[in-house]
């Protein structure tokens, strides 16, 4: 399991663990944090990522020398995990209401304030949360209220347009979110593919293909955000790379012939400490 | 290392325009609120900085993109 799983899941997969969605959690330092992040993200951003950016751009090795000390920073603020669609349902099951929210990710690298891919998972209306984000209309003006049907047929349908699901820490381990990635408009994606900096967990799955099944049409490398899939010519098959796939099962979603399915990680051995 | 320039005083209104963010193949640019983000207030100032850098090829579609010119590029 994951370091969040075994710090924080008390027996379950911390995602499940009820208690990292309780608004106990929601202190005032927890609020403090969220406003700071909502008025600030874009400078954050700018200093964290790009500072990274500009360090290893100019000495690479230095750079992975401080990879360490950023990535516990990281996790104690603001971590995720990828989270494959069924267990978003259950996330979505065990809430009272869901938001649906601009994702701050699509509005730093597209420039746009209506990208409504991000979820807040909350206890109702009166959610003191709600009071910290209403005050950046940037990100409230389009918040909407769902009941969790239409929340589940919202992911469902980004699920089949091959968006990576993730859960969001906000100070760990309270879950503030969840997200629907793709390596170009998330900066937790882009940042750990393109920069190799991790700012997040894989799955606690990975995927596999059955070649008894599998009839080479390649549409699950179409939709695989990491370029885990290759085909083979030869048996006109596709295989997946277990070392680089995160999980997310957007591949299965894909397939047509339920060729895909998602093992737990933790069952393979090079896998198990794979995040 | 390559430097990228943005001039403020040419790109008035980067999330209206959006061509560099949408065309550079690398993904190299993100915005920033100008003056930071006021609470209660909607961001009306934004500037065009480059955040991923280190993936900038210099292939200047970026440049060549700008209807205001606001983007040039060095070699550093």
């Amino acid at each position: 399991m994951c370091q969040f799983c075994v710090e924080h899941g008390e027996g379950k997969k911390w995602y499940l663990q009820a208690k990292n969605y309780s608004l106990e959690l929601v202190n005032e330092e927890r609020k403090r944090f969220m406003a700071d992040f909502f008025e600030n993200v874009e400078r954050m951003v700018s200093d964290r990522l790009g500072g990274l950016d500009k360090l290893m751009a100019a000495d690479p090795s230095g750079a992975k020398g401080v990879f360490p000390q950023l990535v516990e920073q990281q996790k104690k603020e603001h971590w995720g995990q990828v989270v494959p669609l069924e267990e978003i349902e259950q996330i979505l099951d065990n809430s009272v209401a869901v938001v649906r929210v601009p994702c701050v990710c699509r509005s730093t690298l597209r420039g746009i304030r209506d990208a409504r891919y991000c979820f807040g998972v909350t206890s109702g209306l009166k959610d003191p949360r709600a009071s910290v984000f209403r005050q950046y209309p940037d990100y409230s003006t389009d918040l909407e209220v769902l009941n969790k049907e239409e929340a589940k047929k919202a992911i469902q349908k980004l699920d089949r347009n091959g968006l990576v699901h993730t859960v969001w820490t906000f100070l760990t381990p309270f879950i503030g979110g969840i997200c629907n990635c793709t390596v170009n408009e998330c900066l937790a994606l882009k940042t750990r593919t393109r920069l190799g900096f991790p700012t997040f967990f894989k799955a606690e799955y990975v995927a596999t293909i059955d070649w008894e099944t599998c009839s080479g049409c390649r549409d699950c490398m179409k939709v695989c955000n990491f370029g885990a899939i290759s085909y083979s010519a030869y048996v006109d098959k596709c295989s997946i790379n277990q070392l680089q796939c995160y999980g997310c099962g957007v591949c299965r979603s894909e397939c047509m012939r339920d060729a895909i399915t998602l093992r737990d990680r933790n069952a393979v051995p090079a896998l198990k400490n794979e995040w | 290392m390559i430097q990228i320039t943005w001039d403020s005083n040419r790109c008035t209104s980067p999330r209206q325009c959006r061509k560099c963010l949408d065309a550079c193949p690398q993904g190299v640019f993100m915005t920033y609120p100008r003056d930071g983000r006021k609470p209660g207030e909607l961001t009306e100032n934004w500037c065009v900085a480059p955040l991923f850098l280190s993936l900038c090829t210099g292939c200047q579609i970026c440049e060549e993109i700008c209807p205001e010119n606001a983007i040039a590029l060095s070699a550093g």
